[in-house]
């Protein structure tokens, strides 16, 4: 990967986006691609679009989410600790023993989720857990952090060896990042392309999909790729019969039926065969939901292609990805987009 | 039944349509109605609609959804089993013992789901015996091994079970998939009898047949907004209990043979309701009154939703066994629908609207 597109996903990586508290990362998204884009806007809940050829009649969107799943400080004890609920598919019993960054109006707050041999529950439930800052009081504790405030798991990017990565949440920084990187990539092809090429860095999908329903709903896209993670099924426990076979390093991953508009997932094979780009391929989520999903059967029907990028242990503080499958999926789509003539229609055949 | 319309039946029902991959059903379907309707077109997903007196108003739409339920390929191990997950809801517990239908790349490929020899059941434990999940099934395809399979077929086939119609006396008919290819036949049915007497139509009626209903309705939600219509009568399967082993304090009577159903309450409008019964008695065909269906959406919970509020009805046609690939409907029953579809269309005045009065 390259050092300027490398250093952009880390600072991603490690910014808080909580969803609902995306502009931190969604600052960082603007700044990169505002130096390849056409247009850059943003909406009034934060979903931040850049253009290629705004007056292109056929609108391909490539869209990842920059929120991340977190907490949020539900409650205060007058003892000084802190009680959160969840944002998004978070599993308490992980967080058990965990550091935690609190996002103030102040300031970054450090705790710990208390847990011990003592009262360490093994299926505790987000009630039961709770946060320590070392306050010494309910009073103390309420100068320091507030109802209401986000909070992340302290654990960043770092590499493990030269092409695998580990990071908090690249679930789906990374899919933000692809989006850009498309844009960058295209912005020297600009000449060739006969499509407006969109990137959405949407808000809210860990609570349901949100913003990408409002970028839809705003854009009419002609095509929609949701780039989001799927799991990688080549670890101990996992029953690649039930849930497919699936692994980093293997290439984009192309997912079939459902939302997944056949003629776009058509195109995204035949681009990736004439790049020689290894693609993996998957059936449609019967656990789980990309932007695809709700976006697919809004404003009258958008034709949507899911593309992937195989992910270890999706919702932990340890997802783990090969970047170079990121690198991939960045090139498969714009090679994608360099191929949609002027004015291109994606209608099932009947 | 005419021989036309019968052909046309039995094309349609034989023709695998797994949600996604409804294209082969929605040509058969379009074939027959470009024979009478004045203008037949799909749109991006391959929802597909048959307009006769487009222009006028009100706006109705008959529907019935093209799609079945089936299975995708998921996994193919290396000894060359295959390994599936559902499309739609399937009871895996039929499953075993099946032969099924690969859909492939380069054709159709047979294959038969393993099961269990009694011999070898009686000496399993009980956790080994107990009915299985969906991913627990394999199929078998005959290949020597997983690199043979894959040849053959890939991650992402759609497949259907082996089931197609037959007739079991000269009305009661079985086939894979009455459910909703049977709604879509007669949503068409009615509109040739309505392009009959064209010159009496006042309404403009839209024939559709939908994509993707059995996994979440979805090809109703970008329908309904395209189209925009005055109302809209979803016709589907309706779900038979008059077989062994269902209480009817449970589940109610409905008769196969016993005419259509039409539902009451939720999204069944009470001005439409009406209509149907009105015109089911002027036209003495036997109609079965069902309160909705609290466990189970179909179509019209998209129509009457999703742009403000259409008035909109679901109405069924008898069958048993759904979701099998045994379904068992009468010919009788479907051209009982037909017929009171046109009736209540025909009756339809220019520019009536359908309201609930307060």
């Amino acid at each position: 990967m390259e050092r300027g597109p490398l250093t952009f996903l880390k600072k991603l990586l490690t910014t808080p986006t909580v969803s609902g508290h995306e502009p931190p990362g969604q600052r960082l998204w603007v700044s990169y691609v505002r130096r390849y884009a056409d247009e850059v806007t943003t909406d009034s809940y934060g979903n931040a679009v850049a253009v290629l050829k705004p007056h292109a009649r056929t609108k391909v969107v490539i869209d990842g989410h920059i929120d991340e799943i977190g907490l949020v400080v539900k409650h205060i004890t007058d003892g000084g600790f802190i009680h959160v609920q969840c944002v998004g598919g978070v599993h308490p019993p992980l967080l058990q023993a965990k550091r935690v960054n609190i996002h103030t109006a102040k300031g970054v707050v450090r705790g710990v989720v208390g847990a011990s041999g003592l009262d360490r529950k093994d299926s505790a439930k987000i009630h039961e857990v709770y946060i320590d800052i070392a306050a010494k009081d309910g009073a103390e504790a309420r100068r320091k952090v507030a109802v209401g405030d986000p909070v992340t798991l302290v654990d960043d990017f770092e590499m493990i060896n030269r092409q695998v990565a580990v990071a908090r949440a690249f679930d789906d920084r990374i899919g933000a990042w692809v989006a850009a990187e498309v844009i960058r990539r295209l912005s020297t092809a600009r000449a060739r392309l006969r499509c407006s090429v969109i990137a959405t860095s949407s808000v809210q999908e860990e609570v349901g999909m949100r913003g990408a329903m409002m970028n839809a709903f705003n854009i009419r896209p002609s095509a929609f790729f949701a780039v989001d993670v799927t799991h990688a099924t080549h670890t101990p426990g996992i029953n690649q019969k039930q849930h497919g076979k699936t692994a980093i390093g293997d290439g984009p991953t192309i997912q079939l039926g459902r939302e997944n508009h056949p003629v776009l997932t058509r195109m995204l094979r035949t681009v990736a065969r004439r790049r020689k780009i290894p693609v993996q391929v998957e059936a449609f989520l019967t656990s789980g939901a990309t932007n695809a999903l709700p976006v697919y059967s809004m404003v009258g029907g958008v034709p949507c292609a899911v593309v992937s990028i195989a992910t270890r242990y999706i919702h932990t503080a340890v997802e783990m990805i090969d970047l170079r499958d990121a690198d991939r999926t960045a090139d498969l789509l714009r090679a994608l987009c360099l191929t949609v003539k002027a004015g291109q229609k994606f209608k099932v055949r009947v | 039944m005419r021989a036309e319309t019968f052909e046309f039946l039995r094309s349609l029902l034989n023709t695998p349509t797994p949600s996604g991959f409804e294209a082969p059903g929605q040509r058969v379907w379009s074939d027959y109605a470009r024979r009478f309707a004045n203008e037949v077109r799909s749109d991006k997903y391959g929802n597909t609609i048959a307009v006769v007196n487009a222009g006028a108003r009100p706006k109705i739409v008959l529907d019935g959804h093209c799609d079945e339920i089936g299975l995708m390929v998921k996994h193919i191990d290396d000894k060359g089993f295959v390994y599936v997950q559902p499309i739609g809801l399937v009871a895996a517990s039929r499953l075993p013992g099946k032969r099924v239908h690969i859909h492939a790349r380069k054709g159709t490929v047979l294959g038969v789901v393993a099961a269990m020899p009694p011999h070898m059941l009686s000496q399993l434990p009980e956790d080994k015996t107990r009915p299985p999940k969906i991913h627990e099934l394999a199929i078998d395809i005959g290949a020597a091994d997983g690199k043979a399979a894959r040849r053959r077929v890939a991650v992402g086939d759609p497949i259907t079970a082996v089931g197609d119609l037959e007739m079991m006396t000269d009305d009661a008919v079985v086939a894979r998939g009455f459910d909703d290819r049977v709604g879509a036949f007669a949503a068409l049915e009615a509109l040739r009898l309505i392009a009959e007497r064209r010159d009496e139509l006042d309404c403009c009626v839209i024939a559709h047949s939908a994509v993707q209903e059995e996994v979440g309705i979805f090809g109703a939600m970008m329908s309904v907004f395209n189209i925009r219509p005055d109302a809209a009568i979803a016709i589907e399967t309706a779900i038979c209990s008059d077989f062994p082993g269902v209480e009817a304090a449970q589940f109610g009577v409905i008769a196969l043979g016993g005419g259509p159903t039409i539902y009451v309450g939720r999204e069944n409008h009470p001005e439409i309701v009406a209509r149907f019964r009105a015109q089911a008695k002027a036209n003495r065909i036997p109609l079965q009154v069902v309160p909705h269906d609290t466990d189970h959406g179909t179509n019209a919970s998209s129509f009457y939703m999703d742009v403000g509020g259409v008035p909109s009805a679901v109405v069924g046609i008898p069958t048993r066994y759904i979701h099998s690939a045994i379904e068992v409907s009468t010919l009788t029953d479907m051209e009982r629908m037909a017929r009171l579809l046109a009736a209540v269309c025909l009756d339809i005045k220019t520019d009536e609207t359908f309201r609930v009065k307060v």
